[in-house]
This record gives C-alpha cells, structure tokens and sequence, in this order.
C-alpha cells in the first residue's frame, strides 16, 4: 500500500511517501513556504514526485498529522461530511495549526479527489485521560470558554510504544494491565504514565510549552514568571511567547543550541546544567507516574532520540528510590525505535484495510 | 530569654512571647483589622495565663499594633520580652538564614521587597518601627525561604534564558519553610532519627496556602512552590500549576490587563476558582458529604486538590530515595483524616501503608502509619512563631 503523509508546521510542511513496504520512506522532505507558494502548489509537486518515484502511481491514501486535535478528534478519522465543521470549533484552540489543515485537505479534495485522507493528531490518545489529569485550577466558566484542559502531545508514540510493550509481555508473568512509564524523546519531550493502553497522565499540558524542557521550550515553570516578564520588562504576549517556545529549554541552559542527545550522550560540562535539570525533571515526573499507576512494570522509550533511552534508563535505575522498586520486582525496559512517520503509516494501512474490509462485508 | 515572635500579615499581627530554652509559652494573641478603618473596629485579641481579653484600640500601621501589645505586656513585668523575632516571607538570595537587624540589613531588606509585594513590605516596616520604638531591644529576622536555601541549582533553575534569569532574579525559591523546617525537626525527634540524617516528604496543607517540600539529611532538596507562592498545589484561591500558555491567553483575553489577570490568578482561582463555593477545602468535604451524587464542581475541587498532592509526593518519594517519613501538618493536614487517608492510599509501592483507625485520632502529634509501614505517616502540629522563637534564640546565643 501507498501513503503519502503531511505534516503542517509554521510556514512549513513535512512529507514522507511510503510505497509497498513500510521499511522506509522512498521519499520525504520539508517544503518551505517561500514567495508566497499555496499549499495547493506545493502539494502539487509532491504529488507529482510521489508518482515520479513510484512508477506514475498516485499514493493510495494520504495521512495529515498534527498535534492538537481537541476534544473533537478523539481517534484517527478518515475525511467526511462534518470534518470541516469540527475542524472550524478547534481553531480557537489552535489558530495557527488547524487553518493549515484545513487548507491542506481543501487543496488534496482538489488535486487528488479519489484518494482517501485521514486526519491523525498526537492529543487524540489522551482525549480519555481521568478527569484529574485533565483539570487546571481555574473557574469552570474560563475552562469552558477556551476548553483548557490538558491534552498530550506525542500520544501516536505512546500509543505504539504501550502496544509493542504489551505485545512483548504477552504470556510473561506481568498483570493483564502492565503498568508502562512511557517516555517519548522528542525535541518536546514527553512522560506518560499507562495503565495497559490506557493513559492515566501525561506531562504536556494545553500546550507542548508545559512539562518538561524541551530543546527550547521552558518546560514547567511558575506562572507568576510570565507576569513578571510582562510587568518588568513589558513585553506583549508574542514576545514572552517567542522567549518561552524559542529561546528557553535546553538550549538556553546551555547557552548554546542543545539537542537531547548531545544533552545526555556527550558529558561536556557545557551541557552539564541542562543535563541535570533535565534528569531530575525526568526523575520527578517518573515518581508522579509511580504514584499514578501505583507501581511501574516497564519502561518504553520512543521518538526521535529513542536511542538516548539507554542512557536514561541506566540513570532512572540507578537512583535510589527505582534501584529499589527494579531489586524487588524487575522492571522491563522497551524501546521503540519507530519514526513518527512509520507510526503514522502503520495505523493508516489499517484502517485502510479495516474500511476496505468493511466495504466488502458491506456489499456481500 | 523571653523572645516575642512576630508574624506580620497585611492586615493582622500575630505575636507569642516564648520562654527560651524550656519552650514554654508565656502569651499571645492577634492584633486584628491594623490599617485603614474597616466595618468593624480595630482589635487586638490577647491571652496569658489561660485567660483571653479583647482590647479595641485604632490601630493605623503594624507599628502602632506593636507598641499597643508592648502596652498589654508591660502590665506583668515578668513578661518584657529580651529580644524579638520577625518573620520574613522571601530572603531573596541574599538571606540564606536567619539574620540580627542592623542598618545594612534593613537596607539589604529594602532591595527585596519586591519579590513578595504583598508581604515583605508590611513586616519590614514593623521591623523598622520596632527598631526606633526599641533601639536597645535586639531583633531578629527569620525567612520563610531560609530553609530551602539548600534546594540544589538543578532543582532551583527554570530553563529561561540565562540573561533573564540573573537579571531579574529568577529562581525556584520555596516557601513555608519555617513550618517545613519546625515539623520534620519535631518528626525526626518523635522517631528518634537525627536530623542529619532524615529524609522525608513534608505536606504544609494550610487553609490558604500549600507547599510540599523534599528533605534529604534534614536539609530542604525541594520544594513545590517557586519563584512565587502561585506554583505547585492546588491552593484556596491560588492556581498552583499552570501551563504558561494559559498565563498569555488570559492576558490576551484581558486585553493585556496583567494585574487583572495576576489578582484572578492568586485571588478567584485554586479550590474557590474550580468550586465556585468556598475557597476552604473543608467547605468542598461538608458539601460533598451533604450532597448526595455531589455537584460536579466540587468533586472536581476536591479530586485535583487531593491528586496534586499525590503526584507531587510520588515525584518527591522518588527524589528523596529512601524516606524516613511523610508528615501532614498545618489547617489541612492536621484535622482533615480523610485528605491524609485518600493522599496516602495506594502508595504501598512507595513504602507508604496509612492505618484507618489510628489515622482518625484527633490527638497530635500523631502518627498514623501500620506498624509495618517502612515510611511512617505523622501529623504534626506546626508553630511557625515557635519556630521563629527558637531560631531567633539560637542566633542570639551563638552571637552572646
């Protein structure tokens, strides 16, 4: 099977075309939005490459991915009448990623009407998160207006990670519902804390800004800093938002651009302040997770720097508090190496299969 | 040595003259509504020797509130206090522990006000007032943030630019660390531990504000409140954890009204926010318990006051390796049984195992863990002007 997936970012799109098998993709890239190009115009290109590379053959289903589906993206949805409608409701949410999609899918209806799109988004994993997870404190009138809730980012990878977890434990002497700490190293990092393939709590807040640093995110930190900022400095909400998401995180502990993996792997004192905050941020939200699940039968490191999970898990064990819990019942530790795009392929396939499949049964 | 200890809130001024070393109380009270005039008239509350009277007198500033107490005591010559201990809410970093008043502090005092806007000014006044009131009566100032002085840089940086950072102070500073401090050193004597070597998780859960803290040797390693008193738990009228992008969508909503936005945050949030009732976690349990089914804004109320505390004593539990103790103290964690039992249910993979029976006593300091606990569960009361009584002491004895 082919699939095309597209992925909006700010003033950029990202693609990966996978045709046959889902080893690799045979072809990916970033389009910048330069001069002005429409999505229309860029989609076209890679159209016409996608069937360049694959013998003049159109993908057969087209993935678009994004972080942020709301409450109203609760699972993976192929494209129909009232996915306008639900997407409108989330813009307020998400003012600058969902008029990307829609403006993507409105140029795919165009350009290839026949191919199926499916929209696929990282929150829809947690929609179902326990009520306490989700909740801020604030008046119920502001959390409705704005629907401020927590909601996840990175759940695809959770998602994956939790099932290859419990596909490996099947007929192992773990309860029917293995307790997994599901850590996604990401420019954004991420902690989920999983009851079988349930999420009982995540990191990541509204945004991806809350949490853990990321390479610049700032992570967690107190909201009186943000009114401070605005206050002393009288800096607008932009400003404060381009130094909290573009120049904090990592980076700025450093004091030099700084990615997870020069962060853990390298061990030069430059990196040693973001290094140890961001273990101990780390440790901090594994003890949440414990508390959560009542207990921790695996660990799975997933995402783009799923490689540095070694490390991090020899570092997570050998602290007190886990060296006890591994001594006196034996902690998995899993990796996923999947690419998000991989990830997004894999679940695409299926629920092409499952449609076709439906369509047969259909018509029998 | 008789010490005065005095606590400074915006409109109130609690005092308690203390007998030093023995601990023993010789009086106190509450000098209640200083400031401008109210709807009802100014008083002070005053106790000694089992007996309590209520004088009403104007009282225009913390100063005046002083002198009138000086003014009740001075009628028992036995109780002419030797020296006074102030209670400072932020010490900033320059006040790493408790400090003897003199010029240079006073002007050091001076450059920090500002990090705590509402409460450092109105108590260095009064330390100002006291000192010309009472030139020869030496005077100490103890710090709230003293404690966690010792929270290690990894745990105290937020990951912001390191130009802002040192510009403007920007910092992890932890607060309610008197009681942090007076409660685990009352705990590491019940269990006889020394407290060079204690290791535990504190829960100041007061009718207002809340804090956990970490404590690793006896030393604080963490705490949940931050740069401010706005972070961590779920608090009576404070937020506690946000995700910053809120913070700037409520400004943009505002219109870029930030003090709007800040007195929403710290004033009409937290257990009143969420309840819409009470700002009194109590209030939320009685009504919850009256009605049947329950309102959804109180369940919600209580569930996230209750699951912060949890997930932030799992993540401590976690930091502090192997603990000693889980003590509860203040408002909350002192009279509330059912918030000590739902916080420490299903925490046996910590160590944590809580005893129904023995957790509803009504007697502190209890402790209210199963015998076969490795971690033990205490509820002690705290007596933050106790405290500041006897670090005032020690600074001045080591000083004599």
């Amino acid at each position: 099977m082919n699939i095309l997936i597209v992925k909006p970012g700010i003033y950029k799109l990202d693609y990966a075309f996978y045709a046959g098998s889902l080893g690799f993709p045979i072809l990916e890239g970033i389009c910048r939005e330069k001069d002005g190009r429409l999505f229309r115009e860029i989609l076209g290109d890679i159209l016409f490459k996608c069937r360049q590379h694959n013998n003049q053959e159109l993908p057969d289903a087209i993935a678009v991915y994004a972080i942020h589906g709301g409450s109203q993206f609760t699972k993976l949805e192929m494209e129909g009448p009232d996915t306008y409608a639900k997407l409108k409701e989330l813009i307020p949410s998400a003012p600058l990623e969902i008029p990307s999609i829609m403006a993507i899918l409105e140029s795919l209806s165009e350009l290839a009407p026949r191919i199926p799109r499916l929209l696929l988004f990282g929150s829809s994993f947690f929609v179902d998160l326990p009520v306490r997870e989700t909740l801020y404190g604030l008046n119920p009138e502001l959390i409705q207006s704005r629907n401020l809730r927590r909601f996840g980012c990175h759940g695809l990878f959770h998602e994956a990670a939790s099932r290859a977890v419990l596909k490996k434990m099947k007929g192992r002497l773990y309860p029917k519902n293995p307790r997994i700490i599901s850590l996604s190293l990401n420019p954004v990092p991420e902690i989920a804390a999983i009851l079988g393939r349930k999420p009982m709590m995540v990191t990541t807040g509204l945004t991806p800004l809350e949490g853990l640093p990321g390479h610049h995110t700032c992570g967690e930190i107190d909201p009186a800093i943000v009114l401070l900022l605005a206050k002393e400095k009288k800096w607008g909400p932009e400003k404060i938002n381009d130094i909290l998401t573009r120049q904090s995180g990592l980076s700025a502990l450093a004091d030099r651009t700084a990615t997870m993996d020069h962060v853990l792997e390298s061990g030069e004192e430059k990196y040693k302040l973001a290094r140890e905050v961001l273990l101990y941020r780390i440790l901090l939200a594994c003890g949440s997770a414990v508390a959560t699940l009542g207990g921790v039968d695996a660990f799975v490191f997933s995402g783009q720097y799923a490689g540095c999970g070694g490390i991090l898990a020899g570092e997570i064990l050998s602290t007190s508090f886990f060296s006890r819990l591994n001594r006196d019942h034996k902690i998995a530790i899993e990796f996923l190496e999947d690419s998000l795009d991989r990830i997004i392929a894999e679940k695409t396939c299926a629920a092409i299969r499952r449609e076709k499949t439906q369509s047969i049964l259909a018509a029998c | 040595m008789i010490v005065m200890a005095l606590n400074c809130g915006s409109s109130s001024l609690k005092y308690k003259l203390i007998s030093l070393p023995d601990k023993r109380e010789l009086a106190g009270g509450e000098a209640q509504r200083v400031g401008p005039k109210t709807a009802e008239p100014a008083r002070i509350i005053h106790h000694v020797k089992g007996t309590q009277k209520t004088h009403f007198v104007e009282m225009n500033n913390h100063g005046e509130a002083f002198r009138e107490v000086m003014n009740l005591l001075s009628e028992s010559p036995e109780l002419i206090p030797d020296c006074l201990g102030h209670r400072m809410v932020h010490g900033g970093s320059l006040f790493r522990k408790p400090v003897i008043v003199n010029e240079d502090v006073v002007a050091s005092l001076e450059k920090i006000n500002h990090l705590a806007p509402i409460h450092n000014p109105p108590a260095l006044d009064l330390v100002k007032a006291c000192h010309e009131m009472y030139p020869d009566l030496p005077s100490c100032v103890v710090f709230d943030t003293a404690f966690h002085s010792t929270i290690p840089q990894y745990a105290y940086t937020y990951a912001l630019p390191e130009e802002l950072r040192n510009s403007m102070g920007i910092r992890k500073y932890g607060f309610h660390g008197t009681s942090h401090q007076f409660v685990a050193e009352e705990a590491a004597r019940i269990l006889d531990i020394p407290m060079g070597q204690f290791n535990a998780v504190s829960c100041h859960l007061g009718s207002g504000g809340a804090s956990l803290a970490a404590i690793v040797n006896g030393r604080s390693v963490d705490n949940t409140m931050g740069y401010s008193p706005l972070q961590g738990l779920l608090m009576s009228t404070r937020s506690g954890d946000l995700d910053p992008a809120i913070v700037l969508l409520m400004v943009a909503q505002k219109n870029g009204d930030f003090d709007s936005v800040e007195s929403q945050l710290n004033k009409k949030s937290g257990v009143l926010g969420l309840s819409g009732v009470s700002p009194d976690i109590r209030d939320i349990f009685a009504l919850k318990n009256k009605k049947q089914g329950a309102v959804e804004s109180l369940n919600h109320a209580a569930s996230l006051y209750v699951w912060r505390v949890k997930k932030y004593l799992g993540a401590y539990l976690a930091t502090v390796g192997k603990a000693d103790a889980v003590i509860f103290t203040d408002t909350i964690g002192e009279t509330m049984p059912v918030i000590r039992w739902m916080i420490c249910a299903d925490m046996d993979v910590f160590g944590i195992k809580i005893d129904p029976e023995k957790n509803n006593s009504q007697e502190l300091p209890l402790v209210c863990s199963r015998d076969d606990s490795p971690v033990r569960i205490l509820a002690i009361q705290t007596n933050e002007e106790l405290a500041i009584a006897i670090r005032t002491y020690e600074l001045l004895d080591k000083a004599a």
